[in-house]
């Protein structure tokens, strides 16, 4: 009879181990299979704050590269305004209402949060839907792409970077426009990419760019991806697989552009 | 008395984790994750239940911080579960109780021993659950291998700085 009872108490134990765990597996399955906030998640918002309150003591460090890298992207603008206005102007023929050509819209914001080593990576931002971040739109850093918005409350928003394994984009090598899948592998680590399903017979030269491609939906075409660094035959032997040199650097990564594209409705409604 | 030093010492050691070892990273790859000492160094005066419960609520703490729910809970639950296992390494060779382990009078090798065979047990378990997948083995064995050191290398300075501060103060 003791020995029951000394047997029962045991399994008292167990029991509550296997509750507890089996209630961490839960929310682990849960949030892998839904992207959303189910349960609790960094966009909340007292950790937003207190996340950000904590990357402002970081973020002076980083304060002159960042600059920098902030002067080179205006000068790159501004390169593309020269050459719009050149192209209003030659076709002086035509009206261009101006209101109408606008089709993408970035909307500045800072990643206050983010990790790159792990497996399943995540970036926090300090705009949400308040600012008009909506799921789904795409994020460019001043280096090339970035992520995917995946949630969004008012004032935070979370977005899936490309070193995340649930995000597959498309991308495209930039001078002969042959398109494939982007993806991360553990092995890479943070700063390599692979480009895969390349028809085997495209020419494909180490340091081509690898750009964003119209067909994600998400982007605008010509955003740098990275630079390819090598390249393998995919096992079924008719497909190239490009490992590439990701032009952003997640471990730096501060100023982030969340892309709008006020078409994307009217294409969802051809592109079922 | 007893539980406000546990509440403290559980606070200082989430906001560390969260605020400080979260951003160290050994060879730009491997985390390490400090905060299990707490569960290392919880009194054994604490029946098992209330271990497990602790666990619960630290891995559940950080896994707030951190976008992964019930990441950090199942490895922490499982290690709380596991840990009376290792207590052989500390009550070797002396007639000591396994439910009274004073851990400031335990032998620091043997401690060592303990504290390394924790953290493997927890980070092998984090690594599997966040990958998921028995397809990247090679990968889940090598951030465990290497955070489990880094990880190490954290606690021993911390025994190191308690050796001290038990030698200084009798």
């Amino acid at each position: 009879m003791r020995y029951l009872l000394f047997l029962l108490r045991r399994s008292r134990i167990f029991f509550l181990f296997l509750l507890l765990e089996g209630l961490a597996l839960a929310m682990i399955i849960n949030q892998r299979s839904y992207q959303r906030a189910v349960f609790i998640n960094s966009t909340q918002r007292h950790l937003g704050e207190l996340l950000e309150a904590t990357d402002q003591l970081t973020r002076y460090l980083h304060l002159r590269e960042e600059n920098e890298v902030l002067a080179r992207q205006n000068a790159r603008l501004q390169a593309l305004l020269a050459r719009a206005q050149y192209f209003q102007v030659a076709r002086g023929d035509t009206t261009v209402d101006s209101t109408h050509q606008q089709r993408f819209v970035s909307i500045p914001a800072r990643v206050i949060n983010s990790s790159y080593s792990k497996r399943n990576n995540f970036l926090t931002l300090n705009q949400g839907s308040q600012a008009g971040i909506k799921k789904g739109m795409g994020v460019t850093g001043p280096h090339g792409v970035v992520g995917v918005i995946n949630r969004v409350s008012p004032h935070f928003a979370s977005a899936i970077p490309i070193i995340n394994p649930n995000l597959s984009l498309t991308g495209k090598i930039a001078n002969s426009q042959y398109f494939g899948v982007l993806q991360c592998a553990p092995e890479l680590g943070h700063r390599q990419l692979y480009l895969s399903d390349i028809p085997r017979y495209a020419r494909v030269d180490s340091g081509d760019a690898v750009i964003t491609d119209s067909r994600s939906l998400i982007f605008p075409e010509g955003i740098p991806v990275g630079t390819v660094l090598d390249k393998t035959l995919q096992s079924d032997q008719n497909f190239l697989q490009l490992t590439l040199q990701m032009s952003t650097d997640f471990a730096r990564l501060e100023h982030v552009f969340v892309i709008q594209d006020k078409l994307s409705r009217e294409l969802d409604t051809l592109q079922p | 008395m007893k539980y406000a030093a546990i509440i403290a010492r559980f606070i200082l050691l989430v906001f560390l984790q969260v605020l400080v070892f979260n951003r160290f990273l050994f060879l730009g790859y491997f985390n390490p994750y400090v905060y299990i000492l707490f569960l290392i160094y919880l009194p054994t005066t604490i029946p098992r239940w209330g271990t497990l419960l602790w666990a619960f609520g630290l891995g559940l703490a950080v896994d707030l911080f951190e976008n992964s729910a019930g990441l950090h809970a199942a490895a922490s639950v499982f290690l709380a579960y596991l840990r009376p296992v290792f207590f052989g390494y500390l009550t070797r060779g002396t007639e000591q109780d396994r439910s009274a382990i004073n851990f400031r009078k335990v032998a620091p090798f043997a401690l060592g021993v303990y504290a390394l065979s924790c953290i493997f047990i927890h980070h092998l378990l984090l690594f599997l659950l966040e990958s998921f997948q028995w397809a990247e083995w090679k990968s889940i064995f090598k951030r465990t291998f290497f955070s489990t050191l880094f990880t190490f290398v954290f606690v021993l300075l911390f025994q190191l700085w308690n050796f001290r501060r038990n030698r200084t103060i009798p």
